[in-house]
């Protein structure tokens, strides 16, 4: 596999609690620039709270953060505010299982895309040009922007999250249960538009999912979590056919197979 | 067993301060109204007695709360007063209830002209200022405290029907009461059993609130002379009464008014306490 | 064999309004142990032709018959008896259970109204024989009978959705309809409902109706398969038949999105462009053509008749018997990997 950049995520002893009790630990795990690496696991397994805390969120929700998540070697842990959100948003983007919630509905989706991309310092022209061009290679046309949220549906608005993901030049995607509320034909055009973001920018993409037969589409590499811990990770193709994990093969057990 | 029970209301109502508080400051209010008529130092000043000459005295040690302008000790009239106002806001409350609850669930539950006819209603109550509608009804009627208790409760039932019906047509579009119907659950069933109780919650907070202003609404008409009249001893009455000796004999006032403003307080911490406790979904201390 | 047939649905219409949800659906539901799988995805109708069918949004036309006597007309009583044959399981378990109440009362209730266990005082106190067969229903479920004295915000998302089953059960149903069972759930908990739903077919003899939009859950659990489009069938059949050699583009389609474990099953992707549409924006023509990858001229304007194309198949599409042949969208290869 071919390295487009150096290991752009790092992640190394993170360990998220809420008083005290642990509720996702993650010893090793690094996302590149050019690949997909998957999160699997069960609800409560803590592969949101990775999520969160790897965006700098989980202190907001109570938790208590320890451990070292790097981008591009730059330590993200601890770092203040400010510095935090100019790299949120801008270098991290986050896309979540309900886009709906993602975008104020009395605002205009545009308005919202072209805010978020003026807080991180474009200017208005500019705005409107990335805007657009985004638009297009999620393949929606630009003029969605002038509608409302709740006049597109939810695959349309889950491209707009990404759109507005590449229109920040964001770095590395976190993707949090992105297609689970989507239909099955519409999710496939979604992770298609994801495998192109990975081919043809070089985006580093974490994708967090209950569902191991996307996992197993999707991702390069992948680990699996439960209750908190990672039970087992490696190249999706090897963690597939041959699981060491009892918990993996129980999870490979129970996914439902079309091609019987 | 009684043991487990005792240390478990212990651990309740430690992790619930509102209800601890304010249930215990209810308790006593009536605790005192049951048996104030045994406990007052001066059961006659309660009614009609009067003692010309010990009027307007400060508090002291024969008279804790001091005298009022006919003497009567204001202690035992205050203690006594627990059997008047507070009955009087417990039934208008209750009256209120009882109609605002049962039109509201019905006209949030079954829609339509039902809902129509029932709001409309409502509406036309809802536009007149409840003061001056208890106001209306209570001129016409004699001058007592079973007509002052109608008056107010005529113009108290229509805020909660609006309330109820909101919330009760809320939960009547809820996929637990489709089920119901799926499977075939007759209406009158699923209204007592679902609709009801996932509708009340908000009426619960509401009485509490509304416990002070009964009372001061109460106050004002037996001040206006429409309620309650001398010699009872309604709190709102003593405070109208001794406005007049404010500056100079304040206990005239204070203590009447501080009776009201701990009663309503005290049924404003339960209220609180009460919704939340209400929430099956909170996590219970066990 | 028309005594076979518990359900039939005939041309079966549901209006909001304006909007067709359902624009003439027919299916037949044999007598139990029978599995048939009403499929796709938003906007297609099938939820709304489960709540049709159990009387729960009114139909604007067509009809229904339960044991050969009409559905449409029932009230009262006859709608209350039609209410113990046939019941429906809600995709939102959540929901769909009283927060208020504990699990045991929310069965108990059910067997109460239709007095199926003696007596039980109104205020909720509930008789020794409606406990014992709460119980019997939880344990059916594969549910902890000790349950019965929890709330649903105690249990977890599978064991409320097993509640809701075991709640339908009570009343001893023909029928049952269960509307997305599986969503919202995690893998495991999902394998072990639709393990539950092959038992209960079993041992009750049951008949359902799976409306689903996850296609991997059908094979296993149903023998037919009917695919909807837009409030109108696209294609019907058995299943295996159906799977295995598609007649109709947005089957094909369909079936090529199902992401796969196993590498070797995958198939290569036939994308549509975008997305599901709302009911009520029904194009002219065909429903499919505007994201139909195959779509000619006549599709654009007239509309596909349902048509048997094969024993026991009916497709509604003018270009099914070239589908059925091997026609495919071009780009995808000739042969999809899966494909015998």
């Amino acid at each position: 596999m071919n390295k487009v950049s150096p290991v752009k995520l790092e992640v190394r002893d993170l360990r998220v609690s809420f008083s005290g009790h642990p509720v996702a630990s993650v010893p090793e795990l690094n996302v590149d620039g050019g690949e997909i690496v998957g999160l699997a696991g069960e609800s409560g397994s803590g592969k949101s709270m990775t999520i969160l805390a790897v965006l700098g969120l989980a202190e907001t929700a109570g938790a208590a953060v320890t451990g070292s998540v790097r981008l591009d070697g730059q330590e993200l842990i601890g770092l203040s505010g400010a510095r935090l959100r100019a790299i949120r948003g801008r270098r991290i983007a986050a896309i979540f299982q309900s886009p709906a919630l993602a975008f104020n509905p009395v605002f205009r989706v545009g308005a919202i895309v072209s805010r978020t991309l003026r807080q991180h310092g474009l200017s208005a022209a500019e705005a409107a040009a990335r805007a657009d061009a985004a638009m297009r290679s999620v393949l929606l046309p630009p003029e969605l922007l002038d509608r409302y949220p709740a006049q597109l549906s939810g695959g349309q608005l889950q491209r707009v999250a990404i759109a507005l993901a590449l229109a920040l030049r964001a770095e590395v995607l976190l993707a949090d249960e992105p297609t689970s509320a989507l239909d099955v034909t519409v999710q496939a055009e979604v992770l298609e538009l994801l495998r192109e973001l990975r081919d043809s920018r070089g985006m580093a993409v974490l994708f967090v999912s209950h569902d191991l037969a996307v996992i197993a589409e999707l991702c390069d590499r992948v680990a699996i979590m439960r209750a908190g811990q990672v039970v087992e990770q490696g190249p999706t193709g090897q963690v597939i056919a041959a699981p060491r994990h009892d918990y993996t093969r129980e999870l490979l057990a129970a996914v439902p197979r079309l091609g019987d | 067993m009684t043991g487990i029970g005792v240390s478990r209301l212990g651990r309740f109502l430690r992790a619930n301060p509102l209800i601890a508080t304010g249930g215990a400051i209810a308790l006593l209010i009536v605790l005192i109204a049951v048996v104030a008529p045994l406990v007052v130092p001066y059961p006659a000043d309660a009614g009609a007695a009067t003692h010309p000459e010990m009027a307007l005295q400060a508090p002291s040690a024969q008279h804790l709360f001091g005298t009022d302008q006919v003497g009567r000790d204001l202690f035992s009239r205050v203690l006594a007063g627990t059997r008047v106002s507070p009955v009087v806001a417990l039934f208008v409350l209750l009256i209120s209830c009882a109609v605002g609850i049962s039109l509201g669930v019905l006209a949030g539950y079954f829609g339509g002209i039902t809902d129509e006819i029932i709001m409309r209603i409502t509406d036309i109550f809802l536009a007149f200022p409840p003061l001056l509608l208890a106001l209306a009804f209570a001129t016409v009627l004699p001058a007592n405290l079973t007509s002052l208790t109608i008056a107010i409760a005529i113009s108290w039932w229509p805020w909660y029907t609006r309330l109820v019906r909101g919330q009760a047509a809320s939960v009547a579009g809820r996929p637990y009461v489709e089920a119901c119907r799926a499977l075939g659950i007759p209406s009158w069933r699923i209204l007592l059993r679902h609709v009801l109780p996932n509708s009340v919650t908000p009426v619960i907070v509401q009485v509490s609130l509304d416990v002070g202003g009964v009372i001061l609404t109460a106050s004002a008409l037996s001040f206006l002379g429409l309620g309650a009249q001398d010699p009872t001893p309604d709190w709102g009455l003593m405070v109208a009464e001794g406005q007049n000796y404010f500056t100079t004999q304040w206990w005239l006032v204070t203590f009447p008014g501080l009776a009201i403003l701990i009663t309503a307080l005290a049924f404003n911490l339960l209220g609180d306490g009460l919704r939340d406790v209400l929430d099956p979904r909170r996590v219970l201390v066990r | 064999m028309a005594g076979d047939i518990l359900l039939d649905v005939r041309d079966l219409r549901v209006s909001f309004g304006p909007v067709r949800a359902v624009d003439g659906v027919s299916l037949a539901i044999s007598r139990g142990p029978f599995g048939i799988a009403l499929v796709g995805e938003s906007g297609s109708g099938k939820t709304t032709v489960g709540r049709a069918i159990l009387r729960l949004v009114p139909a604007s036309g067509g009809t229904i018959a339960f044991d050969g006597q009409d559905v449409l007309g029932l009230r009262g009583p006859r709608l209350r008896a039609y209410r113990r044959a046939a019941q429906i399981v809600f995709q939102d378990a959540d929901n769909s259970l009283d927060p208020r109440m504990r699990i045991g009362a929310t069965i108990g209730e059910v067997l109460i109204a239709h007095g199926l266990a003696g007596r039980g005082a109104l205020g909720g106190r509930v008789s020794a024989r409606v406990t014992a067969q709460v119980s019997a229903l939880l344990s059916e479920a594969a549910l902890d009978p000790a349950l019965a004295s929890r709330y649903p915000h105690q249990l977890s998302g599978g064991q409320r959705q097993r509640v809701a089953i075991a709640r339908a059960l009570a009343v001893s149903p023909r029928l049952l309809i269960l509307d997305e069972p599986t969503s919202a759930l995690d893998v495991t908990a999902q394998a072990r409902i639709l393990a539950l739903v092959r038992r209960l077919r079993d041992e009750r003899q049951l008949a359902y109706l799976l409306i689903t939009h996850n296609l991997a859950i059908i094979p296993g659990l149903c023998e037919q398969m009917v695919v909807l489009y837009l409030g109108r069938v696209a294609e019907s059949g058995p299943t295996g038949e159906l799977l295995a050699r598609p007649a109709h583009p947005y089957t094909l389609a369909l079936r090529s999105a199902v992401p796969e474990v196993d590498a070797a099953a995958r198939r290569s992707r036939i994308i549509l462009p975008g997305d599901t549409p709302r009911a009520g924006s029904t194009p002219p023509g065909c429903p499919f053509h505007p994201r139909c990858p195959l779509a000619i001229d006549v599709c654009r304007t007239t509309v596909p008749p349902l048509q048997a194309v094969a024993p026991g198949r009916q497709v509604a599409c003018h270009r099914a018997g070239e589908v059925l042949s091997g026609l495919r969208p071009p780009g995808a290869p000739a042969q999809l990997a899966g494909e015998p």
